[in-house]
């Protein structure tokens, strides 16, 4: 002790104020959580955080793979994708690559904004947005989670690690329910629609629309149909004229007015400048001539991407499309500009069309924003949410509604089952590419039988495929650093 | 001229002395005078007369004036004289005595060249090494001396016992990995601290700035008891690096130059250009894709047989050149000083073009005497270094497209009209890039760094034995990058989007510390006590200024002038680091007739970076040390002959690791600028960053030490042995958490590891003739770690960072940290046959495995470690530690008449390291260039070849691409020829011409650049990954240095 005291003396001179405030750290170069949230700027900042992570997930090429490849629409021969495809995945090699841990991320972040703004001393309205749109935004991450893996862990509160480190899955049911209680309080929440600086916020339409999906999956026939007419009567939506104009090949159709919620993407072509970006457009573009500059024989203009070439229509999409169908061209390649492809991928294969080309994208990098809800989505669901529930005159009449977009001949009454085939077609056609096909399979039950019918073009997953393929197998190294989550069935 | 004024001096005195007269009439006297090698007195030293061997033996010493007298001798006797002094070699002389009168004798002593009266520093003192209770291995730089090196580390491999030095890479300048005693951490640092003249320097930042031949030497703190005395940072030993200082009655100047080349050591073998076209045909026709080049012998019309050699393309002879200027001297009285003043210039071109490493360094180190009671001192650094880096990539895996390693031999540098190739064609289709040659020759990456480095003290001795010192001690560093990418990149040319890129980064940092030491010296009787107090305080900031520039529309303002961008085109960031660490010290050394020896140290530190309430931590250690040759049984054995000196110590105590990041106890959130669109336009958003631990505290380590110090006849040979073992615990671990907290990984106090071994070192004259002598010197080190508690998770996987989820290395109960992973490669498959055979067994009674798409013939195969009947993760096992079992050095100087030759190997054995490159290029991918041995892999044509065919490229780390990574390095060698007399022999002192060489020899089995790099860089666990290293290079130079 005296020792110390004699250490102390010496010190003196030098410690003034003493050891221990010399030693306090204090944060000059970020903010803690606690000095936070103390005013709108900062609490709207906090949930822009959490609109981020769906850059990560809908721009990852494992996103593209684990929901479009390995479906009855699509196929591939590259060899670096196919884990999916030929459903080879295990739990060591899940290829689902980061979803998991990014959805959670998100996840965790919006527990933290909803927990701290509604704490927060801002004006009343924009709070409510503001938990109004991390709710939203949490639904869709739990959605995606569980499209992908059926049970996973659900945590609502802000982070503690202890805890929430040793949560076991929660059921299908309990996961769903809490999406729907997260939907219904946002679409309370949010408004209609935003200032133009606001633009690619979540709605009250989106919260709806989601909200109409999770009944769908859910077979809740009648809050889907409530939910999904809220949307239509809502009077913010409408179909574009043209469904080519849907998927503007120089990124003109950003937020229009059929999109209900898309996730924004930026590269100014006109500096080249990649603001945010993915690289979607160069899995779905044409093969590149080796050694030039054109593309299956076809020339783009000065447009240059090192494109890969994974995504490739299975002949079954090609039959799929009746005469005439406006989408046709659109959803499938030919050519461009009056130029027709000199090679293809497969005898009687044309490649994927304009609706996955982005011609302001360079090197690999697009700005194109990704759609998770269109109206006509909207209109699908509830053809499927009355057909299902017995009125096969309501669900017509909205089937008929996106048949006429694609100038198609308006269908007549026809028995449950034929429609019910005729409503699945029509969300192969309209959605193809559109990160849908796998999950609608999935809840139909499907998933088996669609990937054996296109065993010409997927011989090794339509022989690999089994039942329990339907969810990815949880990680190996997740259930090693959590020994309460339990493997998926299968696997 | 000022030694020489001293032997006057000297001389006066002996006459003096002779002049006294003497009054002993029947008995005879002999009186005389000791000096040293300068002419000095020497006080003190023990004079033992004696007639001959069955005589009493009288004793005496000398005084202040270093006379002695002994009185009452035999007339006409011839006497021996014997006379001892710590530091300086026995010397006897022969005295015949005359009746009556006194005889007289000048007798000069020799220093000491045995190594246990050299002076050890041990952290805030000194000791003698036979008086030192802990482990501490010194290297003398004077062997060092004249080697071509940039900085001192990058010399230290395999000089000391138990301190295993590695290069990370082979770039000018570039630091090493060291491990004293291993590694015991896993997400605090490994690295030991260094301690540069007074001033803790934690991460060893400023050896680049300090010039090898400036040092005098480097001792190493080992064991618990002399590492406690730092406390907090000390877990992983100390390296204490101390710089020359001016002798006493010298004025010397001194000049030395090297001039020399570097080149390639090593390199892998690849395939050349017909080899990979027949490769990268069959792989195309595997794939279902017409070959790529139908007719070879076209593209080898146009590139040649062998074709583009990349690694020849950008690689050089690169010359190094080094100038060394130093004046030193001093006078010794109460009003006397030295000083030490050198510069120097190092210019070492890379072996890679346009990379290169230039130092400009000044260093004044200067005592003074302002009474006999008070002096201070100052050691003074200035340097400025420029390095240029080389933007290309160096064979990561990851960058496979565009390495110089990876790319393919068929691609000619230049097209036909002279400008850059840019189209790779085995970039899945085909893709543009810019080749290695356009990037060494266009893109400008270069470092500037200014480096200050200061201590002051001043000593006040109030009462004899009582040195109160207070010391101040700053380092400023002022850094800059600048980067350049000119608009008339091929690639950007060819994308016809010609803009330049630029930024600048820039970072300052300034240190300071301060010490107050009292020591206390005592002698009561036969006991020795040493006792010292002291305060430290030392705090450091870093902070930053980064700023960016795209789109720039000309290509001469480059990163001069960024605001000429345009707003959106521009970036920028600022960071600031602070740290403080305050600590309390204090150290007992007692010794009883320099028999028993004891020490106990302590230090208490505070240190900012950890939880308040978390932040101090006290580090005790205690030595014992038995010097057994100094008791009376030993001094009068016979074996005292051949074992001069012997002693057993033991320490135990512990020291501390805080090795982490600021602010890391905290919770932050973290913002981004371009969170996400809205509008159209970026928007700021702001997510959690860490997540807060309020428990985060250091890491303790405990040591037992146990050694022996054995010198034989008379210091002619040195042995020394240690046992150590240590367990770390409360070790700050980044744990690997479960994904569904949102976080990958936190940092916390857990787990415990191991660490033990044995070091030996043996140093000695083998021949020690008039004309020839050989003094050789050997140490060997074994070291066993490993992991013994990683808490609840059974292993953690650790990312070596080779990309495309190859992971190579766990943490796991029972393995060495940093362990290599994988699986046993078991050959190919041969037959149809024998997969259908395989795959139909029940899952559970497989044994060899593939990843799904390779079970076809010729794919790769594995052992099924877990019997599951397939192939993932969960196989992964622990293959071979990464640390070697078994290092050291061992070497030889020879000295004949004038010429010397030195030289030293270095060795380790018993580790592993993977390939990285080897994933691609030793698996038949379609996308990069293969190893050549990939000639012969299985095929239609070699169906027994057990080297996987094309296209068998699984990410899968099997046994095959883990490679025996020990050596054997000639790690340098000197020739040298000293013309000392020969020339100007009025002017010149002392001269040496020499040819030197380092990293001469390299036996290995390694089939890389070289086993010695680590791509882990600063990572504490990942010590053996080579994924994309700068390579080593053999480096060869003549010179001369002279004194004047």
């Amino acid at each position: 002790m005296k020792i110390y005291l004699l250490m102390c003396l010496l010190a003196g001179s030098i410690l003034i104020g003493g050891c221990e405030k010399a030693l306090d750290e204090e944060a000059k170069t970020f903010i803690a959580p606690d000095n936070f949230f103390t005013n709108g700027e900062q609490c709207t900042q906090a949930v822009n955080g959490v609109y981020g992570s769906l850059n990560a997930i809908y721009g990852a090429p494992e996103f593209w793979r684990i929901v479009d490849l390995g479906t009855d629409l699509s196929y591939t021969e590259d060899a670096n994708n196919l884990v999916p495809h030929e459903y080879t995945f295990t739990s060591g090699n899940t290829g689902t690559g980061n979803v998991w841990s990014v959805a959670y991320t998100a996840i965790k972040n919006a527990n933290m904004v909803v927990a701290r703004v509604s704490q927060a001393p801002i004006e009343e309205q924009l709070r409510g947005r503001l938990v109004g749109e991390a709710k939203f935004l949490r639904a869709l991450y739990y959605f995606i989670l569980s499209n992908f893996w059926g049970d996973v862990p659900v945590w609502t509160d802000e982070l503690d690690v202890n805890a929430v480190s040793q949560l076991a899955r929660t059921p299908l049911t309990e996961v769903r329910a809490q999406i729907i209680k997260d939907l219904s309080e946002a679409a309370e929440l949010l408004p209609l629609s935003y200032g133009a600086s606001d633009v690619g916020r979540a709605t009250k339409g989106a919260a709806l629309a989601l909200l109409a999906k999770v009944y769908l999956y859910n077979g809740d026939w009648i809050h889907a149909q409530q939910a999904g007419l809220q949307v239509v009567q809502s009077g913010q939506y409408s179909l574009l004229q043209n469904y080519a104009d849907v998927f503007d090949v120089h990124n003109r159709s950003k937020n229009n007015a059929e999109s209900i919620f898309e996730v924004q993407f930026l590269r100014d072509a006109a500096t080249s400048t990649n603001i945010k970006t993915h690289q979607q457009t160069s899995y779905y573009m044409p093969a590149r001539d080796p050694g030039r500059s054109t593309y299956a024989g076809v020339d783009f203009g000065s447009y240059v991407i090192d494109g890969w070439s994974v995504c490739r229509p299975t002949l079954k999409l090609v039959r799929m499309f009746e005469p005439n169908d406006q989408r046709k061209d659109v959803v499938l390649g030919y050519g461009y500009n009056g130029q027709t492809f000199t090679k293809w991928p497969r005898p009687d294969h044309p490649w994927f069309g304009s609706k996955f080309w982005d011609l302001d994208a360079n090197a690999q990098a697009s700005g194109k924003n990704l759609y998770v809800l269109r109206y006509v989505d909207v209109l699908l669901m509830l053809a499927e949410a009355y057909n299902e529930d017995g009125n096969i005159a309501e669900s017509t009449k909205w089937l008929n509604e996106v048949r006429k977009r694609a100038e198609l001949n308006e269908l007549a009454s026809q028995s449950q089952e034929d429609l019910r085939e005729e409503i699945m077609k029509e969300r192969a056609i309209e959605f193809a590419g559109e990160f849908q096909r796998r999950w609608d399979l999935v809840r139909w039950g499907k998933l088996v039988e669609a990937v054996k019918s296109v065993a010409d073009d997927n011989p090794v997953g339509a022989a690999n495929i089994k039942q329990f393929h339907n969810y990815y197998p949880i990680s190996a190294e997740e259930i090693i650093k959590n020994p309460n989550l339990t493997q998926n069935p299968g696997y | 001229m000022r030694k020489q004024t001293f032997e006057c001096c000297s001389l006066l005195l002996l006459l003096l002395v002779l002049a006294v007269p003497t009054f002993a009439q029947q008995r005879a006297s002999i009186k005389g005078i000791v000096v040293d090698t300068a002419g000095r007195q020497l006080e003190g030293v023990t004079v033992t007369v004696q007639l001959n061997k069955n005589q009493r033996v009288k004793h005496t010493s000398t005084d202040k004036q270093g006379l002695f007298q002994v009185n009452d001798l035999q007339n006409g006797a011839t006497y021996m004289l014997n006379f001892r002094l710590v530091g300086y070699r026995p010397y006897t002389e022969e005295v015949l005595t005359n009746q009556g009168s006194i005889s007289s004798v000048y007798i000069k002593l020799q220093p000491q060249e045995t190594m246990l009266d050299e002076v050890v520093l041990i952290g805030y003192g000194t000791s003698k090494r036979k008086d030192l209770t802990g482990s501490v291995s010194t290297i003398s730089t004077e062997k060092l001396e004249n080697l071509p090196a940039t900085r001192i580390d990058q010399m230290l491999q395999g000089r000391a016992a138990g301190v295993y030095v590695k290069s990370t890479n082979g770039a000018p300048g570039s630091p090493t990995t060291i491990r004293v005693r291993g590694s015991r951490s896993i997400s605090a640092t490994n690295e030991p601290i260094y301690v540069i003249d007074g001033i803790v320097d934690p991460s060893g930042t400023n050896l680049n700035s300090i010039n090898p031949a400036d040092i005098e030497s480097i001792d190493i703190l080992k064991d618990a008891s002399t590492t406690a005395i730092y406390g907090s940072r000390a877990a992983n030993g100390v390296v204490l690096v101390t710089t020359k200082k001016g002798k006493v009655g010298r004025n010397d100047f001194r000049f030395s130059t090297n001039q020399g080349v570097s080149q390639l050591a090593k390199r892998p073998e690849m395939m050349n250009a017909r080899e990979f076209a027949e490769f990268i045909n069959e792989a195309r026709v595997f794939g279902k894709q017409p070959a790529l080049y139908p007719n070879v012998d076209s593209v080898i019309n146009i590139v040649g047989e062998e074709g583009t050699d990349w690694i020849d393309a950008v690689t050089r002879n690169a010359p190094f050149s080094s100038y060394d200027l130093s004046a030193s001297g001093g006078t010794g009285d109460d009003h006397g000083y030295t000083y030490y003043l050198s510069g120097n210039v190092l210019s070492q071109q890379g072996i890679i073009e346009h990379t290169d490493f230039k130092r400009y360094q000044g260093r004044l180190n200067f005592t003074k005497n302002l009474s006999s009671k008070v002096n201070l001192g100052v050691n003074l650094n200035i340097s400025r270094e420029n390095k240029k880096l080389s933007s290309m990539n160096l064979g990561s895996n990851t960058g496979w497209s565009s390495s110089y390693v990876f790319l393919a031999p068929t691609i000619p540098i230049y097209k036909a009209d002279g400008t850059y190739e840019t189209f790779n064609p085995i970039w899945y289709t085909g893709g543009h890039i810019d080749n290695p040659v356009a990037i060494v020759n266009k893109i400008t990456n270069k470092q500037l760094a200014n480096n200050i480095i200061g201590n002051f003290y001043l000593q006040y001795e109030p009462v004899p034995g009582l040195k109160l010192k207070s010391s101040l001690g700053i380092n400023f560093i002022n850094q800059r990058g600048d980067y350049y990418s000119p608009s008339d990149m091929p690639s950007k040319v060819y994308n016809n989007i010609m803009y330049g890129s630029a930024n600048s980064d820039i970072y300052n940092t300034s240190s300071l510390i301060n010490e107050n030491t009292a020591n206390y010296t005592k002698s009561f009787g036969e006991h020795h006590l040493d006792f010292l107090l002291g305060t430290s305080y030392q705090t450091r900031d870093i902070d930053r200024l980064y700023a960016s520039g795209a789109r720039l529309t000309n290509d001469i303002t480059q990163y001069n002038n960024l605001g000429i961008t345009e707003q959106e085109n521009r970036g920028i960031a600022s960071d600031l680091d602070e740290n403080t660490i305050v600590s309390f010290l204090g150290r007992i050394n007692y010794d009883y007739r320099n028999r028993y020896y004891f020490t106990f140290t302590g230090r208490k530190d505070g240190a900012s970076n950890f939880a308040a309430g978390k932040k101090w931590g006290f580090f005790p250690s205690g030595a014992v040390k038995w010097r057994i040759s100094n008791e009376p049984f030993f001094e009068h054995a016979k074996i005292r002959n051949t074992i001069s000196d012997l002693s057993f110590r033991v320490s135990y105590g512990l020291s501390g690791n805080q090795g982490i990041a600021n602010y890391q106890s905290l919770a932050s959130l973290s913002a981004n600028s371009n969170a996400y669109i809205f509008g159209g336009a970026q928007a700021l958003g702001y997510t959690q960053g860490n997540v807060g631990n309020d428990g985060l505290t250091w890491e303790t380590t405990s040591q037992l030490d146990a050694g022996l110090d054995f010198e034989f006849f008379n210091g002619r040979t040195n042995f020394t042995a240690d046992y150590y073992r240590m367990v770390s615990k409360d070790l700050l671990l980044t744990v690997q958490i479960p994904s569904q907290t949102g976080y990958g990984s936190r940092i916390v106090n857990l787990g415990r590891s191991l660490n033990e071994g044995f070091d030996f070192s043996v140093n000695g004259d083998v021949i020690r003739n008039r004309n020839f002598t050989w003094n050789a010197l050997i140490n060997v080190s074994t070291n066993r770690q490993e992991v013994t508690d990683v808490g609840p998770l059974s292993r953690v996987s650790l990312d070596a960072g080779i990309g495309y989820g190859v992971l190579t290395s766990y943490l796991e109960k029972g393995v060495p940290i940093g362990a290599n992973y994988g699986v046993e490669y078991a050959g190919t498959w041969k037959s149809q046959e024998e997969i259908d055979a395989e795959l139909s067994k029940p899952s559970g009674e497989r044994t060899l495995v593939s990843t799904a798409n390779l079970y076809r013939l010729g794919g790769p195969r594995y052992v099924d470690h877990n019997h599951d009947g397939v192939l993932n993760a969960v196989d992964y096992h622990y293959l071979a530690p990464a640390n070697p079992k078994l290092f050291g050095g061992f070497g030889s100087t020879f000295t004949y008449k004038r010429a010397t030759l030195d030289f030293f190997f270095q060795f380790s054995q018993g580790h592993k390291m993977f390939n990285a490159m080897e994933f691609f290029a030793g698996m038949g991918s379609s996308l990069t260039n293969q190893y050549q041995y990939m000639v012969d892999r299985w095929s239609v044509d070699n169906p027994t070849s057990d080297i996987p065919a094309v296209e068998s490229r699984d990410n899968i780390p099997g046994d095959r691409l883990l490679h025996d990574a020990s050596i054997l390095r000639l790690k340098s060698a000197q020739l040298s020829y000293n013309l000392k007399g020969l020339l100007l022999k009025q002017v010149v002192k002392d001269m040496k011409v020499f040819v030197s060489g380092t990293n001469l020899f390299l036996l290995t089995k390694y089939n890389g650049f070289d086993p010695e790099v680590n791509s882990g860089g600063s990572s504490s666990t990942i010590i053996a990954t080579d994924n994309g290293n700068y390579p080593n290079s053999r480096t060869i130079t003549f010179g001369l240095n002279m004194t004047f």
